[in-house]
């Protein structure tokens, strides 16, 4: 469930609680304060933009769907406001339909090439893992150079052999048990080794382990290297709160693991012998699902909230900085009714599933501006227009932007 | 395709607008007014007095809550908060909004967007998506096909499958049955037996190898239904449906995927899988008409092979023979434990409605 949270999270400066409604003359603006992030998106207006987009995308096979990003993003970032100002953003949408096009042929060479022999599926593989970074890179530039706030512009300053740094290293991790399964292990036909599969078992731990550390890594390249204008972005968030992070989530699924399977014996005891004839295995088969789709809701909602927290609260550009409190029981209980929605809905209402779940987390944002907002100055910069990164990273559904 | 350019003004003097300008250089807003004259805007405020042709500004889109942008030429703007007097203001210029936000502001086209979306994505379901897979699967050269088809079959051999322990003559006789069938278009295949875990069963894999179990021959009642069974899976095997049923999977996950993956694609993943079991009865049924043809051309009574699916009904943990080979075969290993209970399992989860109806089919007078 990525639920297309505001990729405006490039840096969300936001405040104000949106007094829109008196035309009353905006004084030159407030000084320094608090300043409550306003979400003024409503899910039956998204609706009526999220069906027309989806209607004139497969009309055109697809070609509208460069518009129809960019009006979605246009439509949530000048939703949001903050100190009485509204982001925007600025993509175009013959950059983004080419960027697609051209992740379009890494997919399907991807794809289609893979199904024909393995070591081309590999080199392919390979080739795209190598690029990665790089596009990971134009992505985050492309995404914060199309957003502004009060008019300024946003940017990304990582460096490319940074970007290899936090997004090669684990790729090459995440492949590395695989790998070892695949060259050295048993032949089809073989009896399984034990002691080979406890080996790629130790791999894949210590591989799990160091998840929260390529996590952090990530999310500091991220955070680290961003300006509003000509003031940079900072990250303060030390390795132990990802570690901390990722900890209460591994609980909570050991514990739902267990409580699960506890769960299933009982509900088979119970039944006793008709849990395997007709209705019985379907009663028990059809509860065990839903407490593992609620599960599931449950578990991501905690990571999605305890990381929001951290992320934010220890972010600050120049002398802003945010708090975000995000809880997640609320959010849990969000994602649940969203997904009961959206299955009895057919799918129809998952732009309001989008909205609300949206506006949960921004309104949970604050910004602390002490000094106010008046001060911060354009970066005025050539054209950081390349949208490749963004499509590719797009069709790859890698979702880097919590 | 936002912010198209105000349309032509023939103002006369109109009542002012309060708005916030941003320079575009500083974060600072600066307390203006905006107001129309003679096809130019000007905006008024401290230390500020711009004047601009209307047609150079772009204007956002109306939303029912939330400040409006007008956009300078030079990439300055200003706020709008003021939505009733804005709009006023725009009206007697003669702005038009962008025409996908006229579409989408009336309920009737969004009503209409939501039955062309519906329709267009039932249509391609039902024949689009079949039509396309079967043009593609044409174009897969039978070399791609064939490696295919030896990769699963070395991946069964490995995991769920022992060579074959009939007697050498059976295996002999039936193959000589066989080759004697002649399907109408040389599409090449071979017969491989297998002594397998899955129980009694035949498929087709890519490139035309055709798996019998030795189970299967074994229930069978006769040659007749064992050769009922391979005509089934010619049928396969000449309609392409192995690749057919891979590019449709991989059309329709895709799909599946634009609708609701920015969401949740969890439950994408839930029209796909409804979605392939319609392919899958709609190939059963297909081979099935085959079967018959094949089996009256060489004069072998279509008894035999309802027959063998009546054997097959019967014997428990089986299916239909299918071109799903290695989706049947994953299940399997874990009820060879309790075969018993496997196998009302199995039956109730899968054979039954399905093989009555492709039973009653067979019986009814075809036309031949």
């Amino acid at each position: 469930m990525n639920d297309l949270e505001p990729q405006a999270h490039g840096q969300e400066p936001v405040d104000d609680d949106g007094r829109r409604s008196a035309p009353a003359a905006p004084a030159a603006s407030p000084a320094g304060g608090a300043h409550p992030v306003e979400f003024t998106a409503s899910g039956s207006e998204y609706f009526r933009i999220w069906i027309v987009n989806l209607a004139l995308t497969i009309v055109t096979i697809g070609i509208y769907s460069a518009w129809a990003k960019v009006r979605t993003m246009k439509y949530f970032y000048r939703s949001t406001q903050v100190a009485g100002s509204v982001f925007d953003y600025h993509g175009s949408p013959l950059a983004i339909l080419r960027g697609r096009l051209i992740a379009l042929v890494l997919v399907a060479g991807w794809s289609g090439l893979g199904h024909f022999s393995p070591l081309v599926a590999l080199v392919v593989l390979l080739t795209i893992a190598g690029l990665m970074p790089f596009l990971i890179q134009r992505s985050f530039r492309f995404k914060l150079y199309q957003s502004s706030y009060r008019g300024i512009r946003f940017h990304f300053d990582g460096t490319l052999a940074n970007a290899y740094r936090v997004v090669l290293v684990p790729i090459a991790c995440f492949l590395l048990p695989g790998a070892l399964g695949v060259m050295f292990g048993p032949e089809a036909g073989e009896g399984a080794d034990p002691s080979f599969a406890a080996l790629v078992v130790l791999a894949s731990l210590v591989v799990a382990a160091l998840v929260p550390r390529f996590h952090h890594g990530l999310k500091r390249y991220q955070h680290d290297n961003a300006a509003f204008g000509t003031t940079r972005s900072a990250f303060d968030v030390g390795l132990r709160a990802f570690y901390g992070l990722y900890g209460r989530v591994w609980a909570l699924l050991l514990g739902l693991g267990a409580g699960g399977f506890v769960a299933g014996v009982a509900l088979f005891a119970f039944s006793a012998g008709d849990a395997f004839s007709g209705a019985g295995f379907v009663l028990v088969m059809l509860l065990l699902s839903i407490l593992f789709y609620g599960s599931m809701l449950a578990v991501m909602a905690l990571f999605t909230a305890r990381l929001q927290n951290v992320v934010w609260n220890g972010t600050t550009i120049g002398e802003l900085s945010f708090r975000s409190t995000v809880e997640a029981m609320p959010l849990a209980r969000l994602y649940l009714k969203n997904a009961l929605l959206v299955i009895c809905t057919l799918g129809l209402y998952t732009p309001f599933a989008v909205v609300n779940s949206m506006r949960y987390r921004l309104q949970s944002m604050t910004l602390l501006a002490p000094a106010g907002l008046d001060a911060f100055m354009a970066d005025a910069r050539p054209g950081e227009e390349n949208a490749t990164g963004e499509g590719a990273v797009d069709l790859f559904d890698i979702d880097i932007a919590l | 395709m936002s912010d198209p350019a105000a349309g032509p003004a023939f103002a006369p003097g109109s009542a002012p607008v309060d708005v916030r300008y941003f320079d575009g250089r500083s974060a600072r807003p600066v307390a203006a007014l905006l107001s129309v004259e003679d096809g130019i805007a000007r905006l008024e405020g401290e230390s500020l007095s711009l004047r601009v042709e209307l047609h150079q500004l772009r204007v956002s889109e109306a939303m029912a809550r939330g400040p409006r942008l007008v956009t300078l030429p030079d990439g300055s703007h200003c706020e709008v908060d003021d939505a009733v007097a804005f709009a006023a203001l725009l009206d007697r210029t003669g702005y038009r909004e962008p025409l996908v936000s006229r579409l989408q502001s009336r309920w009737r086209n969004v009503l209409l967007a939501v039955l062309a979306v519906v329709a267009i994505s039932a249509a391609g379901v039902y024949w689009g998506v079949p039509a396309a897979a079967g043009v593609i699967a044409r174009q897969v050269p039978i070399e791609i096909e064939t490696s295919l088809g030896e990769r699963a079959l070395a991946v069964l051999d490995g995991e769920l499958m022992r060579p074959s322990t009939l007697d050498p003559a059976v295996r002999e006789r039936l193959a000589a049955r066989f080759a004697a069938i002649v399907p109408p278009e040389g599409r090449p295949y071979r017969v491989e037996f297998r002594r397998s875990m899955i129980g009694p069963n035949a498929f087709a894999l890519p490139g035309g190898t055709i798996v019998i179990t030795d189970e299967l021959v074994e229930i069978a009642g006769s040659d007749d239904a064992v050769v009922a069974a391979f005509a089934h899976e010619v049928g396969h095997v000449h309609h392409r449906h192995v690749m057919r049923r891979l590019i449709a999977s991989a059309i329709v996950g895709s799909g599946a995927a634009v609708l609701f993956g920015d969401w949740s694609s969890l439950l994408a993943g839930v029209p796909a899988v409804l979605i392939e079991l319609h392919y899958s009865r709609s190939m059963e049924i297909e081979a099935d008409d085959f079967a018959r043809d094949l089996l009256a051309r060489n004069g072998i009574p279509v008894q035999a092979l309802v027959d063998m699916l009546e054997a097959l009904a019967g014997a428990g943990p089986a299916r239909a023979p299918g071109p799903s080979a290695r989706e049947e075969a994953a299940q399997a290993p874990a009820e060879a434990q309790s075969p018993a209970r496997a196998a009302r399992l199995q039956r109730y989860l899968q054979t039954h409605p399905d093989m009555a109806e492709r039973i009653e089919r067979l019986r009814a007078p075809g036309m031949l």
